[in-house]
This record gives structure tokens, sequence and C-alpha cells, in this order.
């Protein structure tokens, strides 16, 4: 099978990026001082590492696991965003347009370029990962579930920036779109349940028997958030699992909801299926043919 | 190779082209000329397939690409007026790419990239990066992206833009050589002098419609025939006039001491009878020839013609 050709040309103008190697000295040097600090802060507590340290291990394990999705949330609009308005301001994209290359190709092609990065940070990172391994804990199952969900967020958020970049004609203006529309679905779907949640419980405020608050079909708005559903993947590998359903049941009764009950599955489903319809867009949108 | 017929293309409520007519020949170099705004880019983005026509049908090498913009674009190789290049990327990696976004993989790609490299005198350069290139190599290197593929047509919008003479002069002989390796080239430029060296064949183009189009010696020719014979006479400027007068074929004279100006509707041999005729009467010609009209006069003449109707 042959590799997408626009992904191989990424991959090798990535590989002489000074920008690339930026991104990965910053990921290790985050993940290294995280290591570093969690390592001595307990040796220097007990005086040495016990057999028994297994809380440190795993504090080290949370701790990596949120910086990588922050790395991520961080690095890939910034890589994305620039895909295609970057080729569109260098007066390479119609030239790429002409070729055999369909749409879809050239869209995936960055996508799987975008991703390639966070594929080469997480190998560069394993080492520092690895560490945590030492005192057991953390299932190999455990790294994998991680891996997977930070591909999630890789491909979600890849595909807000490529569409940005389809969208905006300027490079910085689709990179500045994209962290926007990041930084909206982080924290702007919690604020959103929130002022639901909010407006609910003062229109029961004066009611006469006491009612649960109940935002009702709203909590799906959550679904988009990348940061619950990789917050809920964690929780249920340190935790009993049900922590996200117990956050929900605040909001209202979903005991029997199913999509509630498996929210990080749920969730990223959701970013999945939103991701294909971005790319689709981004690919119809470049299409000469559609203009 | 080429053949467009009656072409439209709509911007809101404005033509940029009312259907357009256009004949290419196989294996010549055929200038596309026209004043700003009459619809040339146009007609090559929907001939490279990146703008869609709202009507019209477009014939390559005998095949009708209008629904099928895939085969169209692998029958065409399009350089377009402002191209851009790959940072990071080497002068071999820049052409494998294409090869590749051309379906030509591995060894195949890489061994066509250096018989390109080579038909633009680019070989010895593959390790380069690319935006290191001076601008006239980076221009010679996109026309070997664009023959990657061996298209049948290729199709250069505005590619002397911004080239220094000396690498303007080296693209035309390029051009040239491709003519003679059995290219067909469609090339538009506001450089008509450069166009009418190259060239064989030209189409004007002017509020979306052709205006003229054909051979260029052919409709020089036809314009040239409207301009005066130039005779000049050493002796006897009185007994050329009488001679001249006595032509049928000749409408009109002005005489400009021993500088006379004919205008003569005979046809080449018959112009040749006419100077025969002078010599016999032992009048001494100096000079006698067609005042002929370049490119850019013949442009103006056409272009203006449209304006005024």
């Amino acid at each position: 099978m042959n590799v997408n050709p626009v992904f191989e040309k990424e991959i090798k103008r990535n590989s002489r990026s000074i920008k690339i190697s930026w991104i990965i000295f910053g990921c290790n040097l985050v993940l290294g001082v995280i290591a570093f600090a969690c390592f001595f802060g307990e040796s220097r507590i007990v005086g040495y590492l016990t057999p028994n340290s297994y809380s440190m291990p795993m504090k080290c394990y949370v701790i990596m696991a949120y910086a990588m999705f922050l790395l991520i949330i961080l690095a890939v609009p910034s890589v994305a965003g620039g895909s295609i308005a970057l080729e569109r301001e260098k007066k390479t994209l119609d030239v790429l347009l002409t070729t055999n290359l369909n749409p879809w190709k050239i869209i995936t092609g960055k996508l799987e370029a975008s991703l390639g990065i966070i594929f080469v940070m997480a190998i560069s990172t394993l080492p520092i990962i690895s560490l945590i391994m030492v005192f057991g804990g953390i299932e190999y199952i455990d790294l994998l579930y991680l891996v997977i969900n930070l591909l999630v967020v890789g491909i979600f958020v890849g595909s807000i920036g490529i569409f940005c970049s389809v969208v905006c004609k300027k490079t910085t203006l689709a990179t500045v779109m994209s962290y926007l529309i990041v930084l909206l679905l982080v924290g702007g779907t919690i604020a959103a349940v929130a002022i639901v949640y909010y407006v609910d419980g003062l229109s029961l405020a004066d009611a006469v028997y006491y009612h649960h608050t109940d935002i009702g079909a709203a909590i799906y708005i959550l679904l988009l958030n990348p940061f619950l559903s990789f917050a809920g993947m964690i929780c249920s590998q340190i935790g009993t699992g049900h922590e996200m359903a117990e956050i929900c049941s605040l909001l209202g009764d979903y005991s029997n909801n199913p999509i509630v009950n498996h929210f990080p599955e749920a969730g990223m489903a959701v970013q999945l299926a939103l991701s294909g319809i971005l790319l689709f867009g981004a690919g119809y949108r470049i299409n000469p043919l559609n203009r | 190779m080429l053949k467009i017929e009656k072409l439209t293309k709509k911007y809101g409520k404005t033509y940029a082209l009312s259907g357009l007519d256009m004949n290419v020949l196989e294996g010549e170099i055929y200038g596309f000329v026209g004043p700003n705004g009459a619809g040339k880019t146009t007609t090559l983005r929907i001939i490279a397939g990146l703008l869609k026509s709202d009507g019209g049908d477009i014939w390559i090498n005998g095949i009708r690409t209008t629904k099928n913009i895939l085969r169209q674009k692998s029958l065409i190789g399009f350089v377009p007026d402002f191209f851009g290049v790959y940072d990071n990327l080497k002068v071999i990696e820049y052409l494998e790419f294409f090869a590749s976004a051309y379906g030509i993989y591995g060894r195949a790609g890489k061994r066509r990239a250096h018989e390109v490299l080579e038909m633009v005198d680019l070989d010895g350069k593959e390790n380069l990066l690319v935006d290191s290139l001076s601008r006239g190599m980076q221009q010679r290197l996109c026309l070997a992206r664009a023959l990657i593929h061996e298209p049948k047509l290729l199709v250069l919008d505005e590619p002397s833009s911004g080239l220094d003479p000396r690498t303007r002069k080296d693209f035309q002989f390029l051009l040239q050589r491709l003519q003679k390796d059995n290219y067909t080239i469609l090339i538009s430029s506001h450089i008509l002098s450069e166009l009418s060296d190259m060239c064989t064949s030209i189409g004007i183009i002017d509020g979306g419609v052709m205006i003229q189009q054909g051979e260029i010696d052919n409709i020089m020719l036809a314009i040239d025939s409207s301009n005066p014979l130039r005779i000049t006479v050493l002796n006897q400027i009185n007994k050329a006039m009488e001679v001249l007068r006595k032509d049928p074929q000749v409408t009109k004279i002005s005489v400009d001491e021993n500088k006379i100006a004919a205008w003569f509707t005979g046809s080449r041999e018959e112009e040749a009878l006419l100077l025969q005729k002078l010599i016999r009467e032992e009048i001494m010609v100096t000079s006698f020839a067609r005042e002929h009209n370049s490119l850019e006069s013949l442009f103006f003449h056409l272009t203006g013609d449209v304006k005024g109707k």
C-alpha cells in the first residue's frame, strides 16, 4: 500500500522544521521535570524509594497524562491550523489541486502529518513514561487506553485546526481560531452546562415540593469536551470508574443512561464523529469544483 | 490537442467567459493574449481543473474531459502565474512528491524526477533545498514539476513574470526545446515580443470571447496586407510614381523625399511583379518591403477594435 504523498511530504518537511524540534523538546522537558519532581520529592520525604511507594508512580502517571493532554491541545492546533492556510499563502495549494490527489486525500494527509507529530512525541517520551512502570500500579492496557484517548484528542483538535485552516485565508487567523474553538469546547461547554444548571435552579426556587435539579439533555453538550472525556478515562483508571457518572448525577437523574454511564467512550465517539464531519467539510471546501 | 467550444463562466452576474472557442494543435506553442480582465486566467484555470465552467466543452487529445476532471488533470501540466515552493524540502523530494501525487511511486518516481531535472537543466541540483534556489531555477523546477507525469499539454500562465531578461530568454529556449520534443504548449503572457518570438499560433481574447486565433504568420500576413509598401528609390522618383499609379492594385500613394508609401492590395507574388516592373523601367530601387506589424500593434489593433464596438 502506498503512503499518502501529502503525509510523506509533510513528515519530511517536519523532520527538518525547528518548530517540531521545539515541540518534542518541550514535551520531553515537561514530562522529564514532572518525573524528576515526583521521584525526587518522594525520595526526599522518605529518604529513599520504598517498594510500597505505589501512590507516587500513580500520581506521576496522572500528572504526566494531563501534561500530555495539554501539550497535544497546545501543539496540534499550531500545526494543523497552518496546514492548508499556509499552502494557500505560499501559493502551493493550486498546484496541489491540479494533481490527481483528491481533496479528501490532501486533507487526510495533513491530518496524518499532525498526528505523526503526536506519534513522534509519544515515542520520544516512552523512556520517561516507562519510569512509572517500575513500581507497578499501571497496567500496559492502561497505557494503551491512554494512547488511544490522546489519539482521539489529537484527531479532534487536528480536525478543528484543518477546518479552520480551510475556512481562514491566513495562517495566523486559522491558528487563533483553532485555539479559540478548542478553548470554547473545553471551557465553554462546562460554562454552558453551568448556566443551564443555574437557570434550572432558579426556576425551582419557588417550587413547593423539593425537586432535584435536572438539566436533562443539556448534559450531552459535555460530550463535546475533550478534557472531560479524557479526565473520565483517567478517573476510570485510577479510581472506581464511576466518577464521571457521579458528577453527572449532581446535574440530573442519569442512573439508567448508558451514554452518561460510559461517558469517556461516548465522548470519544462523538468527538470522532464530529472530526469526520469537519474533515468532510474541509475536503468539500477546498475542492475547486465546488466553488 | 486542445479544443474548447463555447466555454462560459460567470462570477455573480458578470460573464468572465461568454462562449470562448479555442483550438490548439498538437506540437505547437500557442500564445494566449488579452488585456487584463479579458478572461485569460479564468480560461487557464478551467483547463487546469481549478475552476468549474458554467457551460461549454473541453476536449484534450480527443477526449471530452468536461465531465472527467481526473482525466483532464492527468493530461495537463499546469504552471500558475504565482508559484510557491515548499521550505525544508529538497529538489528531488519535491519532484518525487509530485510524482507520487500522480501515482508514480518509488523508483519509477525517482527515475522520472531525474529525467525532468535533466530536461530543465537542473541536473546536479537534486539535493539543494527548493527554497534556496534562485527565482529562475524555481521557475524551471516548477516546469519540471509540470512535466513529471508526462502530460500531453503544458499550460503556463504568465510564466515569465518576475524573471530578468536573460532568465526569460533561457526559459523561452527551454520551451522551444520542449516543443521540439513534441510537447504542446499553451502559454499566456503579457510580454508580447517574447510570444511573437516563440509561438507558432496565437489566440487573442477580449471580453471573454476569442477575437482572433490561428497561426501567427498567417495572422500577421493578413494584418500586414493593410500596411503600405515602403519603397526607396535613388533616381526617377516621378517615373516610379507613374508606374505605381498605373497599377490597378495600388490604391493610394504618398511621397516623402525619395521614399514612397504605396497601399497595394495584391498578393506576395504580385508584390514581386510590381518590383520587377520598377526595375525594368530602370528605376534604382534600394528598398522594397511591406511594413510589418508587431504582435503588440496587432494586439492593440484588435483589442482596440472590440472596445470601439
